[in-house]
Order: C-alpha cells, then sequence, then structure tokens
C-alpha cells in the first residue's frame, strides 16, 4: 500500500471488549478520506491508535513508510500527525492565543515567531481578533475551530479530526466544509476525519471508509458535489 | 546467627504485617471508592491506639474491649466527615483535594496530640507477654493474637465486599460511580459508608497494634508513612496489594529492625516501595492483573 | 528497556539536557550580554506594567521603600519575622513553580531545602568551602535530585496523590541518610560557629540580621523575576499546556513526562539557595527538624493560600502565613513558660491544618486573585496580563 498513512490489520481490544478488529486502509497524500460509522463503532479508537493514544494489538501503522505504532503521542505530533478531539479540549486557563502558540512551539522554538504562527493559524479561522480572551470562554464552534488553529499550529502532515461537524449550527457547519475543503488544497496536507453520517461525509471526500463494531464494512467512493 | 533466628525474625514481622496490612487496607478502601487519599490515617490509627491504651489504663481489663466502640466511633466520625466536608469537593480536581486532605490529617495528627500529649502509654493486656512455641519458633502470644483478629477482620471484610448487597454497592461505587448512578445507588452516601467504614479498619488495626508496639500519638507520622509505603507497594486502591504490601513491609521493618537498629528501621520498607516504583508503577496490583501498561 | 534503566536515563536525560540547554543560553547571553540583559529588563518592566492596574502600581510604589527600609525603623523582632515571610515568599515560589505549572503537589520540598542547607554547611565546616560558591554544588545537585524524584514520581500510571506520597518517602529517606552519616554530623546534625568578626561579611554570609534580611530580599525578587522570565517563556507555556490538559499537550507535540521533570529539576534547583540561607542564618541543622512533614507544609502554605499557580499568591501567602505562624509559636512558648500544663508545641501545625483546608473549602483559587480581584489591582482576564 502506497500513501501518506498506511494501515494493515489493526487490532485493538479493551479488556476484551474487541474496539477495532482487522482494519486496512490507506490515506494518500493531499486527500481527505472519511471513515463512517454509527455510535461505538471504533472511530476514535482508530483514531487515537494513529496518534498514540493507545498501542495496537496487531497489525502495522506506517506514515510515509515509518512504523509509527505504539509511539507515544507527542512523537507522534512531532512526525506531522495533529488531532481534534470529538469533545474539544481546549486549555482552560489559558487565553486563545496561548493555546494555540504552545502547539506552534513545536515546530518554531522562539517566542516571537511562535506567536506570530499561531495568529496566522488563528486567522483564517476567525479567532484572531478575540485572541487574547479566556479560552474558557468559547462556545461549541468557538472551541472546535480553536481545537483546529491548535492542530494546524503543528505544521502537520495528517490531521486527523474526531467528528469536526458535530454539535455545530448550521450557519458553522456550512462554514466548517468550507474551511475543511479549503484545506485540502494545501499541498502536503491529508485529512482522516470521523463522522457518523455517511451522507455529511459525502459533502467533503470521495473517499468514504464504512466502520461498524470495530471492523471495515464497505469502502465507498462517492463523487464529491461541487 | 541461626536460620531459627532470623525465621523467628520473619515470622515476627509477618504478624505485625498482618496488622499493618489492615490498617493499610482501610486507606486503600478509601482510595478506591472514595478516590481520596486519607492523609489523615495516622490520626485515626493513633486514635484507635489511644482508645484502647485508655481502656487498659483505666479499666484494667483487656483493650482489646475498647474494639467495638473504636470501630463504631471511628465509622461514624469517618462516614460524617466525608459526607459533610471531604464529600463537598467531589468532582473538584485533585490540587483541591490534596490540601484539604492534608489539612485534615494535620488537624487530626496534631489535635490528638494536643489532647493527648505526645508521650507515651502502655497499652498491654493483664496476662501480658507470654510466648508460644512451636518447633523451632516462638510466637509473642499477644503478636498472635493480634495477627490473628486482623486476620478475622479481614476476611470478613472480603466477604463483606463479594457478598453482601451494600458490599458490592461499594465495588460498584469504586469502578464507576456514573454507572453506579445509573443503577440508582445513592453513590455520596456510599462513599460515607467507604469512608466510615475504612476509618474503622484503621482504628481496629490501630486497637491491635497498641498491644504490640509503643503508643505515642507523636508517632503517627511514622506510623502513616508506613501506610503509605505499603500501598505504594501493593497498589494504591487495591485491597490485595494492601495486604501483600503490609506483609513485605511488616518483614522489611522486622528484619530492618533487627539488622540495622530501630532507627533505621523504615528504610528497606522506603527503598522496596521505591524498587517497586521502578519495576511495576501500579505496585503488587498491576503484577498479578493481566492489564498491560497504557 | 528495564524500568530502572527507563527511569534513571529519563531522569539523567532530562538532567543534561537542561544543563546544556542552560549552558546554551548562557553562552548566547554572554555573547550579547548587554542586549540581552536591557532586553530582558525592558521586558520584565512591561510585563509588569501590564500585570497591573495603576492601583496595583501605586501599592507597589508604596511598598518598595517600605521594604526597603525596614531594617532601619523596625525592631529585631519584626525583621526576624519579616526575613522568615521573605523566606517562605523565596521557598514558596520555587515550590510554586511544581504545584502550579506542573500540577504537581510536592509534599517534599523540604528535602531540597535540607540538601541545599547540608551542602551548604558541610561543604563550609569540612572544606572550607564559602556559602556563595558552594551553590556551584548544591543547585546541580538538588537539581539532578529533583529531576529523580521527577522521573520516578510522575510516570506513566502514577498520579498526583502517588507522586505526594512518593516524595514522602523520599524525604523519610533523606532523613535517615543525614541522621546516619557522618559528613552530615549524624542525629545531632550540623552546627556552624559563630563568625570570627562582627559586622557584616556578605561574600561569607556573615553578619547583622540586616544583612540577612537584605540577602532574602534580593533573592526573594530574583526569583520572582525568574518565576515571570520562565512562565512567559516556551518551557513554561509547555509547562502550563501539560498541567492544564496533558492529553490534549500531548496531542500538540507536548513530551508532558519530560516537562514535568523539568520543572521539578527547576523547582528543586530553585529552593537549593534557600537551605544555603537557612544553614547560614540559624547557625545549625538537625535532621529531624529540617526533613519533616511541617516544614513541607510551612513551605506549600504560602503558596496555597496566596494561590497555587499565580505569580503574587506565594508571596502574598507568605507574608500572611508566616507571621501567624511566628505568633503561635510564641503563644506556646509563652503558655509553656508560665506554668501551663500542656504541650502547645502541636498547636501550629495543627492551625496549619486548618488553615488549608478552610482554603480547600472556601476560596481554592487562593487569597491573591480574590484580593487583586477586589482591590483592582490587576486588569480583568482577557486584557492580556499574566495570572
Amino acid at each position: 500500500m502506497t500513501g501518506l498513512l498506511a494501515l494493515e490489520a489493526v487490532s485493538k481490544s479493551f479488556s476484551g471488549v474487541r474496539a477495532v478488529e482487522d482494519v486496512s486502509l490507506s490515506v494518500p497524500g493531499s486527500a481527505i478520506v472519511a471513515i463512517a460509522g454509527p455510535n461505538g463503532a471504533g472511530k476514535t479508537t482508530l483514531l487515537d491508535l494513529i496518534a498514540g493514544v493507545h498501542r495496537p494489538d496487531a497489525g502495522t501503522i506506517r506514515l510515509g513508510g515509518t512504523d509509527i505504532a505504539g509511539l507515544p503521542p507527542h512523537r507522534a505530533c512531532g512526525l506531522g500527525i495533529a488531532r481534534t478531539f470529538q469533545r474539544p479540549r481546549p486549555f482552560p486557563g489559558m487565553t486563545i492565543e496561548d493555546n494555540v502558540v504552545v502547539a506552534a512551539l513545536l515546530r518554531e522554538p522562539e517566542m516571537a515567531i511562535a506567536r506570530r504562527r499561531a495568529l496566522e493559524a488563528l486567522e483564517p479561522l476567525g479567532l484572531a481578533a478575540a485572541c487574547g480572551l479566556p479560552a474558557a470562554g468559547l462556545d461549541m464552534s468557538g472551541r472546535k475551530r480553536l481545537d483546529l488553529a491548535r492542530a494546524l499550529a503543528t505544521r502537520p502532515r495528517l490531521l486527523l479530526l474526531d467528528e469536526p461537524l458535530a454539535g455545530l449550527s448550521a450557519v458553522d457547519h456550512g462554514a466548517m466544509i468550507d474551511f475543511l475543503r479549503a484545506l485540502k488544497g494545501r499541498r502536503g496536507l491529508s485529512i482522516l476525519l470521523t463522522e457518523r453520517d455517511p451522507g455529511v461525509a459525502a459533502l467533503l471526500t470521495d473517499r468514504i471508509v464504512l466502520l461498524d463494531h470495530g471492523e471495515i464494512v464497505e469502502t465507498l467512493s462517492v463523487q464529491v458535489p461541487a | 546467627m541461626s536460620l531459627a533466628f532470623y525465621l523467628n525474625i520473619v515470622t515476627g514481622g509477618l504478624l505485625t504485617g498482618l496488622v499493618y496490612g489492615l490498617a493499610a487496607l482501610g486507606l486503600a478502601l478509601i482510595f478506591n471508592v472514595v478516590g481520596v487519599i486519607n492523609l489523615a490515617h495516622g490520626g485515626v490509627l493513633v486514635a484507635g491506639m489511644l482508645a484502647a491504651s485508655w481502656v487498659a489504663a483505666a479499666r484494667g481489663a483487656d483493650p482489646l474491649l475498647a474494639l467495638p466502640a473504636v470501630a463504631a466511633g471511628l465509622f461514624v466520625a469517618g462516614f460524617l466527615l466525608q459526607r459533610l466536608v471531604i464529600g463537598r469537593l467531589d468532582g473538584s480536581p485533585e490540587s483541591r483535594r490534596l490540601p484539604l486532605m492534608l489539612g485534615i490529617g494535620l488537624m487530626a495528627m496534631n489535635g490528638l496530640v494536643l489532647l493527648a500529649g505526645p508521650n507515651g502509654r502502655a497499652a498491654h493486656p493483664p496476662n501480658a507477654a507470654d510466648a508460644l512455641s512451636a518447633g523451632p519458633l516462638l510466637f509473642d502470644r499477644l503478636e498472635l493474637r493480634a495477627a490473628l483478629i486482623a486476620l478475622m477482620v479481614t476476611a470478613v471484610l472480603v466477604f463483606f465486599f463479594n457478598v453482601s448487597r451494600t458490599g458490592k454497592a461499594l465495588r460498584a461505587c469504586a469502578d464507576s460511580p456514573f454507572g453506579a448512578r445509573v443503577a440508582g445507588l445513592d453513590v455520596a452516601r456510599l462513599r460515607a459508608v467507604a469512608f466510615g467504614l475504612g476509618a474503622a479498619v484503621t482504628g481496629t488495626a490501630g486497637c491491635l497494634l497498641a498491644q504490640i508496639g509503643p503508643v505515642r500519638p507523636a508517632l503517627a507520622p511514622g506510623h502513616a508513612l508506613t501506610a503509605f509505603v505499603i500501598v505504594l507497594i501493593g497498589g494504591l486502591g487495591s485491597v490485595e496489594g494492601a495486604l501483600f504490601g503490609g506483609l513485605a513491609v511488616g518483614v522489611a521493618e522486622a528484619l530492618g529492625d533487627t539488622l540495622l537498629g530501630p532507627d533505621l528501621k523504615s528504610l528497606p520498607g522506603c527503598l522496596l516501595a521505591l524498587l517497586i516504583l521502578l519495576w511495576r508503577p501500579g505496585g503488587f496490583a498491576a503484577v498479578t492483573s493481566s492489564e498491560t501498561a497504557e | 528497556m528495564r524500568p530502572a534503566v527507563l527511569v534513571l536515563r529519563n531522569a539523567l536525560g532530562t538532567a543534561l539536557w537542561l544543563g546544556l540547554a542552560l549552558l546554551a543560553r548562557l553562552a548566547r547571553l554572554a555573547g550579547s550580554l548587554p542586549d540581552r540583559a536591557i532586553q530582558g529588563l525592558m521586558d520584565l518592566w512591561a510585563d509588569l506594567l501590564a500585570a497591573t492596574t495603576w492601583r496595583g502600581r501605586l501599592l507597589g510604589l508604596a511598598l518598595l521603600p517600605v521594604l526597603v527600609t525596614l531594617p532601619g525603623w523596625a525592631g529585631p523582632a519584626t525583621l526576624s519575622v519579616m526575613i522568615s515571610a521573605l523566606w517562605f515568599a523565596y521557598v514558596g515560589q520555587a515550590w510554586n513553580l511544581m504545584a502550579g505549572f506542573a500540577g504537581r503537589f510536592s509534599l517534599g520540598h523540604c528535602l531540597f531545602v535540607g540538601l541545599g542547607a547540608y551542602l551548604a554547611a558541610g561543604l563550609f565546616l569540612h572544606h572550607g568551602v564559602g556559602p556563595w560558591p558552594g551553590l556551584l554544588l548544591s543547585v546541580p545537585a538538588a537539581a539532578a535530585m529533583g529531576a529523580l524524584v521527577g522521573a520516578l514520581g510522575c510516570r506513566r500510571g502514577l498520579g498526583p496523590v502517588h507522586f505526594a506520597l512518593i516524595t514522602l518517602v523520599f524525604v523519610e529517606l533523606a532523613r535517615l541518610a543525614a541522621g546516619h552519616l557522618e559528613w552530615s554530623g549524624g542525629l545531632d546534625g550540623l552546627v556552624l560557629p559563630p563568625p570570627s568578626q562582627p559586622g557584616n561579611a556578605p561574600l561569607a554570609l556573615r553578619g547583622t540580621p540586616a544583612l540577612f534580611y537584605y540577602v532574602i530580599l534580593a533573592m526573594a525578587g530574583l526569583a520572582l523575576a525568574l518565576c515571570r522570565l520562565l512562565t512567559g517563556s516556551a518551557t513554561g507555556y509547555r509547562w502550563r499546556a501539560a498541567r492544564e490538559d496533558p492529553a490534549a499537550a500531548a496531542a500538540a507535540g507536548v513530551d508532558v513526562h519530560r516537562a514535568r521533570i523539568s520543572a521539578m529539576a527547576v523547582s528543586a534547583a530553585l529552593t537549593a539557595p534557600a537551605g544555603m540561607f537557612q544553614a547560614f542564618y540559624a547557625g545549625a541543622l538537625a535532621p529531624d527538624q529540617l526533613f519533616s512533614l511541617t516544614r513541607s507544609v510551612e513551605i506549600l502554605l504560602g503558596p496555597v493560600v496566596g494561590g497555587v499557580g499565580t505569580l503574587f499568591g506565594p508571596v502574598l501567602g507568605a507574608l500572611v502565613v508566616s507571621p501567624l505562624g511566628d505568633a503561635l509559636s510564641d503563644l506556646s512558648a509563652r503558655y509553656l513558660s508560665s506554668g501551663g500544663g500542656h504541650d502547645l508545641s502541636a498547636l501550629r501545625p495543627f492551625c496549619y491544618g486548618a488553615v488549608l483546608a478552610a482554603v480547600a473549602l472556601l476560596l481554592p483559587g487562593g487569597l491573591w486573585p480574590w484580593l487583586a480581584r477586589k482591590l483592582r489591582l490587576t486588569p480583568p482576564p482577557g486584557a492580556g496580563g499574566p495570572p
């Protein structure tokens, strides 16, 4: 399997419960792949495995050819994997700007430059103006955008988004879809996202992997509407 | 020194270890169900010791008679403490709960010193210091009695947790407070019960310890440290771990006392704790469970 | 890799990395010292201005001359209380680095104080090394010790409770070690001989209480500045992220484990000079006194009361708590000497406990944030100031 990310026969159990079973998939460079499935299908676990939160019981995970299975999350991030969480996790005691500065420091050790990169990440997501406010005061849409800005500030090769559209109002929904589509155009960035509804996933990408009870049910190739 | 000599030390250590294990069991129980570390452990233990010594001194009777009153009294005190004070911070971050537990612990330990004075007192029952022999082994009658009672109490507790309804409810609370609530259990009350139970168990151990060791309120921090070392070795929320840790520390202390002197008797235990942390941070409990470290 | 090797490798690795990073920084600093120093001071000044409203600045301006001229107008009792308070402000600030920025409550900071004190006293008595040169050994030693405690105490699966208990174990080991080594004077401890000549000798740290006052005042000020600089630095950001949400921080590329170890090492390194100060100020050290839970509680009381994780919290807390503690000691001593039956020496730790519990229940954020809001000394959050 070629491509940026390649999973082969990945399995993971927790206390005897099989969360992910023999999953193989690949994400090419500069592409969006969606994993769709109901709650409990194992979508988040799959992302956790790729991001290094858990170690797979079996199978391999390769990023650009390098085996990354079992690497701790901060090492995975260093190699170019960034992720957002299903329920966004801002650093509540820090300002919006500082939240992203932490992430930017990974690539830019100098504070001044890191700060600039942080603002550059916040700008397209509409958070630059309010950057001095505490992150704890953001609403769901703001938190999702902050999570995304933080992930992007680490200059990833692969972006893992856990249900990026869940909990957003209709307006924010559309804006997020536009933003994610624009991201795809970025050179060298691939996106692997999870989404409960395959129909919604089809708005973003042509490659949809259906997951249920930890196993891949089907891989779809859909025409993305213009 | 002969083998018999060392065997006796180890046996004595095992017996004391059973009582230490019981004390640590109270601590582990509280951490398991309520999720807080009872830094007042030393104070509770000493309270039990003091009650036992008071009975011995005032009534000239067997200090074990203090046991039911100690257990009941400490249960009520622990229940109320959790229900009215500590339980308020349920769900708060550790950075808030630790200072509270530390504060309560300091008040308990130093409060006892203020009330009873830092000095020692005796708590030996009337027909004290007999020895029983079995082959090359020489058992101190008091130690044997204390250890057997500790073992009985432990067995009762294990039975309680596995068979009785409240016991199972407590275990449910420990495993998943959310799930327990969904199942209709009054988690706040159960936590208070657990705290009371843990305090009662620790106080009972204190009564037992009073007959085999010195009774000095000033020693409370030392006893607390022993219990902390035990739960670090055994695994913080684990009941079996507390027992195993107790035995290990009992033997370690006995050997330390004999080989290194009474001043350094806590040394082997502390080193053992650090070694266990090096090897298996989860303690003995993590060794026996099949969960791999994530 | 076998766990023991892993832990030691972590501790050593972080200590070395810290040391190299520090050397690199110093080298760069040396190359551009005047500019850097001026820039650094200007940044600090700008920070201070941003952190305070005009009321706050006024208060600061009013307090400064009071503090600076204190030995001139205060009596010996007041001077002694202030030295004690400033000492606790200094140590509290160091403790705060670990609790506020690494999110781990250390119940064993007296370990690093004791280490600094014993090394300073021992080097002086046995090898004639003065207090300031002695720091060249005691600070790195404390940092290494801190890294070890951090590496062992912050391993995966070990939570804040584990950490607290582990620090207690380390304190006990230190107490036993200090009490049984000849170099440290055994159970009797060490006693520094009284100064051979009267008068002040700052380089030898011998002299009048006024000398000690200015030294600790300078140390407290430097600690404050250092903590502010750290907070605004890349390391400080990583520490704070690791504390706020370790999982999210890891996902953003922060090595949480290393962050915690380095916070501990820096915190310990900063604490060591306080031990040195204590050794020379008090003139005598004993293991049971230095390595006790009460000592550790005294150290953390200031920051907890004042506000963990804030910049001025530890200072305020120490200034409030330390005089109270001294007053309690006085009270129990006087009670005893006036013929009272009870030994009230346990009264002080008892009250400490009560204060801790009260703060935890009623004012968990600490006194400083509440006071700053009430008196409007700092701008409201969102205007970009530090905590």
